[in-house]
């Protein structure tokens, strides 16, 4: 058999004492797609950024064609020929294809200067030996997406890897734009290339693969063949099954709850469409899906930060406008932002600024502010939330992730809302302020508030809503009440398509 | 509680007092005062003469009217280089409506409104079109004084009837108006900016505009007011110093902008907004003031003055600069 193209032999990584991947051992083979799949956090980005050399290993070796690296950095994983091609695409939109491929390392003529011939012509043949139908000159800015990605990777092979590594190329493409990019890929594949294919949707995996890798918690599941295998078995492989069967998600008593939103055919072009959802209130509802599904842009529509094309949202049985946030706090509807410290928090403030910023009213007598109120309205939250500080005057910058993000709630709670909508709510901090904020999610519902939840864990929205409606695609496909949920025909429901 | 306990709790009082005192933004700035006056006292005496005192104040009172609207400004993270040309504008109106036997009260009104309108028009660009602040500004800082020349043919509006004039060149106590004016105003927007709940959303919009947005602030509207405020302000100036003057000149309120703006970065308002007091903006001017009136007193060449307030702005800037990142690094 032909020697690996790349080899690992026990790869651990570990940030802060957290193990991120857990010796793994895996190969690339000449001329192969190998596809590389699992949860989110079971290590993929990791395991990416250690084969581009962006990131070190903390032991374990890599091989490439057979040759053992003493050293792997970015300037080895170059020189070996390893490229990554990114989710974002790096592309200028004002620049033509041929400018775009060869940006950085345009070839030059006689006098030094950009041989624009020349560049037509690398660019037009490598369209021509991928039988893409791109033309040279056209702007970048005019393709669709699913084209610039397609640029975004001759752009790498314009470089001559040996390796190419996808990631998740199709996350934001249309369904017969995929159809292009895997005719694409296949013509990748059949010119030589060896390329390791990320993706969250699995049926992919049945189509362009020859060997899926799967991990889990940072440790290698195995690689298997697909033929083998179907997406359930697949999904089983991807999470912990065992802990799943004996993991019962604690029930809730059902109470008579009276609707509060009605979300009638709500759409937006290229995010979601004929988007149709009931919350009652002291209800809290989840959405899942992959990145790109339109379950951000759903909630950043209803909390009107993002604009829609048509649609009509109800409150309490009466239609409403939320077409910015004024209108959405206006209705009880506040959000609570994926990122806490670009756009929730004041960070140069103290904590008892932070958390009227949405209730300037609630803490003064005829327009001015009365210092007792800020003070009385901070401490109940500090109190009721457990936010550990030395005082309510400590500027929120030099806190804790946990603590930020409990005065973040705190903030949109102190409004009043009758709906919160939490993107991530608890992402990046740890167990104990993420425990605390689970807790006050099921009080806020007791006493009737409803709440619309995303979050990058899906085991998270199991523990704590009432309901889970998976998105694929910017379309509901499957409805899931507490009493039914299971890991796995969740996660089968957001990876199909 | 024995006696060395009460000893170490009297000490820790008095040290965290001190402290107090010493977190207390403003501190620096009295202090830098008050030594700059020791200073100047023993160098020459006459500095402190209550003739001085009230010059210095006379003289930066036109700025400091500017500089309440221009400390919110900072404060809601905006920023304007066209308010020297607006006082002269509103000035120049009201030479105009005035030489042209119009009313006092409505040329009055008429000044104002095209001071406001200016600021309106900034804050629109700015807040609703997104352009940059500092160049539609600078732009408007250089239409705003050609429509001065245009409209004067370059030529000044002088002897304005006295009952216009009578305005900045009364005194009360011993007191003239335009002090007393600025006084008045600083207390009431000092008051406003530092207690008042509508006002408390500037300093939000200029912590994290993004996040004021999403707190349900009007961001935009309100953005539209500051600039608008900024312009209204400067029109009062521009009417105070025409009455002065007892005369409307074309170059009227050139380089104001410079001192007012050093004046409020002095006084501890961020460029990056979010930050700034009334009281800060007020010792930030009067320091500048103090260094210009030095230079009198003591004869320094008028052209060393230009390059000496030039690095204090310089020196006053790179501090808020090098403390924002210090703060971020942290």
């Amino acid at each position: 058999m032909d020697i690996p193209i790349i080899e690992t032999n026990g790869i651990n990584k570990s940030y802060y004492g957290n193990r991120v991947l857990k010796n793994i051992n895996f190969d690339l083979r000449k001329g192969e797609v190998l596809g590389l799949v699992g949860e989110n956090g079971a290590g993929k980005s990791t395991l990416i950024k250690i084969l581009s050399g962006v990131v070190k290993a903390d032991s374990g070796s890599i091989s490439i064609e057979g040759i053992h690296k003493e050293t792997y950095d970015m300037k080895v994983a170059g020189e070996s020929g390893i490229s990554v091609v990114f989710q974002e695409l790096s592309l200028a939109n004002n620049l033509t294809v041929a400018d775009n491929i060869f940006i950085g390392n345009f070839p030059q003529n006689k006098l030094g200067s950009i041989d624009k011939k020349k560049v037509h012509k690398q660019t037009t043949a490598l369209l021509k030996q991928f039988n893409v139908d791109i033309q040279s000159n056209e702007l970048v800015g005019d393709l669709t997406i699913g084209k610039r990605q397609i640029v975004e990777i001759l752009k790498a092979v314009s470089k001559k890897p040996k390796v190419l590594i996808l990631d998740e190329p199709t996350s934001s493409l249309e369904k017969n734009e995929i159809d292009i990019l895997f005719t694409f890929i296949q013509s990748l594949r059949e010119s030589g290339y060896s390329i390791i294919y990320i993706t969250h949707f699995l049926e992919e995996v049945f189509t362009i693969v020859d060997r899926v890798f799967v991990l889990r918690d940072g440790n290698s599941v195995g690689v298997f063949d697909p033929d083998e295998l179907n997406e359930k078995k697949l999904i089983e492989l991807m999470i912990n099954q065992s802990a799943d069967q004996y993991m019962t998600y604690e029930t809730r008593i059902k109470r008579d709850l009276q609707n509060f939103i009605s979300i009638e055919n709500l759409s937006k072009h290229g995010s979601f469409s004929d988007f149709n959802l009931h919350i009652k209130k002291g209800e809290i509802v989840g959405l899942a899906g992959v990145v790109g599904c339109g379950k951000d842009a759903v909630c950043k529509a209803l909390a009107g930060v993002m604009s829609t094309n048509s649609g009509t949202i109800r409150i309490n049985e009466k239609a409403v406008s939320v077409r910015n946030p004024v209108e959405a706090l206006q209705n009880g509807i506040i959000l609570l932002p994926e990122n806490r410290k670009t756009e929730g928090l004041f960070l140069d403030q103290d904590v008892k600024n932070n958390i009227y910023a949405s209730a300037i009213k609630k803490v003064s007598v005829n327009g001015w502010i009365k210092e007792k109120k800020v003070r009385a309205l901070s401490e109940e939250f500090r109190r009721k939330m457990h936010i550990k500080l030395h005082s309510l005057g400590q500027e929120v910058r030099y806190l804790s992730g946990g603590n930020q993000q409990k005065i973040l709630l705190a903030k949109c709670i102190a409004a009043d809302p009758r709906l919160l909508i939490a993107l991530d709510p608890t992402r990046g901090i740890d167990v104990k302020a993420k425990k605390d904020i689970h807790t006050i999610f099921s009080d806020l519902a007791q006493k009737g508030y409803s709440i619309l939840m995303i979050s990058s864990e899906l085991e998270e929205l199991l523990n704590v809503c009432d309901r889970v409606i998976s998105m694929v695609d910017g379309k509901i496909t499957a409805e899931f009440d507490r009493e039914d949920f299971k890991l796995q025909d969740v996660l089968l429901s957001i990876h199909k398509a | 509680m024995s006696d060395t306990e009460m000893i170490n709790k009297n000490k820790s009082r008095f040290s965290a007092t001190a402290g107090r005192i010493m977190m207390f933004k403003e501190t620096p700035l009295i202090l830098v005062i008050a030594v700059a006056v020791i200073i100047l006292t023993i160098i020459k005496p006459t500095f402190v003469v209550p003739g001085n005192i009230h010059s210095i104040l006379l003289g930066s009172s036109f700025e400091l009217i500017i500089a309440i609207g221009m400390t919110a400004l900072f404060i809601s993270g905006g920023f304007d280089l066209s308010v020297g040309s607006v006082a002269g504008f509103s000035g120049i109106m009201v030479g105009i409506m005035l030489s042209n036997d119009f009313g006092i009260g409505f040329s009055i009104i008429i000044g104002l409104l095209a001071a406001t309108g200016v600021g309106l028009l900034n804050g629109l660009i700015i807040a609703k079109l997104k352009v940059n602040a500092l160049i539609t500004t600078l732009a408007m800082q250089s239409i705003v004084r050609g429509v001065i020349y245009v409209l004067t043919r370059g030529l000044g509006k002088p002897n304005l009837p006295d009952e216009f004039n009578v305005i900045a060149r009364t005194s009360f106590f011993g007191i003239q108006t335009p002090i007393i004016i600025t006084f008045v105003l600083m207390i009431i927007f000092g008051a406003i900016y530092a207690k008042s709940g509508f006002f408390r959303q500037y300093y939000f919009i200029g912590g994290s505009e993004e996040a004021a947005r999403l707190s349900g602030i009007r961001v935009d509207r309100l953005r539209v007011g500051v600039y608008t405020f900024v312009g209204f302000m400067s029109g009062v100036s521009g009417l105070l110093m025409a009455s002065r003057m007892g005369g409307a000149i074309p170059t009227s309120g050139q380089g104001m902008e410079m001192n007012v703006i050093a004046g409020c970065v002095i006084g501890g308002a961020s460029l990056a907004g979010g930050e700034g007091t009334m009281f800060g903006t007020f010792l930030g001017i009067l320091i500048m003031a103090i260094v210009v009136n030095a230079f009198n007193i003591l004869g320094v060449n008028i052209y060393w003055q230009r390059l000496i307030l030039g690095l204090i702005l310089l020196v006053a800037v790179l501090g808020d600069t090098l403390r924002k990142n210090k703060m971020h690094k942290a």
